[in-house]
């Protein structure tokens, strides 16, 4: 199995895209990247990771408010 | 069953723990991650999930959903989607949005509630979850 190096999520803080992220130590860490869900696990699952799970990117990942506040 | 809160980034390096669960989708079994949100009224999922189902999404029942900030958004309702939790499977009712804000779907009050009991505990960072079915 390839070794790949998981990207913590604060590196995805743009909105569009999905994100197939797996848990390690009660994190999110993104593991494929693409504009459609499936091709995200695809990425995903090509770099060996298997159980990815599927997320929307966001500017935030922990807040949500008006857009002129 | 216990799950662990999941710490996402907010500003900068700062980061917050939120109840979190992935859960799989439907017959394929799509694995998801959910917000588990008691606030919310119903279960809102992306609708670009729902296509991956098979979904006619706009065959759903149409309502309109406000937010916190008081905008509206569409959403079209679908009865008895299959939802599988850690082994428990069941049927919720989700209602699927082109325009859902959030980077999660949420799993809300109708009727994911009515199917688990959940406790909070945010001090410990966990939550407990235990079905309500057989």
């Amino acid at each position: 199995m390839t070794k790949m190096k998981l990207t913590p999520l604060n590196q995805y803080q743009k909105a569009g895209f999905w994100l197939a992220v797996v848990s390690r130590r009660n994190k999110l860490f993104v593991a494929g990247v693409a504009r459609e869900a499936n091709k995200a696990l695809a990425r995903a699952k090509e770099l060996g990771i298997e159980g990815a799970s599927l997320m929307k990117s966001a500017r935030n990942y922990g807040l949500w408010a008006p857009k002129n506040e | 069953m216990k799950f662990p809160y999941q710490k996402v980034p907010i500003i900068g390096q700062q980061s917050i723990a939120l109840p979190l669960i992935n859960i799989l989708l439907g017959e394929e079994k799509i694995s998801t991650v959910c917000l588990i949100d008691s606030g919310a009224t119903y279960s809102f999922f992306h609708a670009n999930l729902g296509e991956i189902l098979g979904l006619n999404i706009k065959k759903g029942i149409e309502i309109v959903a406000g937010g916190v900030a008081g905008a509206g958004f569409i959403a079209y309702l679908h009865k008895a989607i299959p939802i599988e939790l850690s082994g428990n499977e069941c049927f919720i009712n989700i209602a699927f949005s082109y325009e859902l804000g959030t980077p999660y779907n949420l799993l809300g009050q109708y009727n994911f509630f009515q199917k688990f009991r959940v406790c909070f505990d945010l001090r410990k960072e966990e939550m407990d979850i235990i079905p309500k079915f057989d």
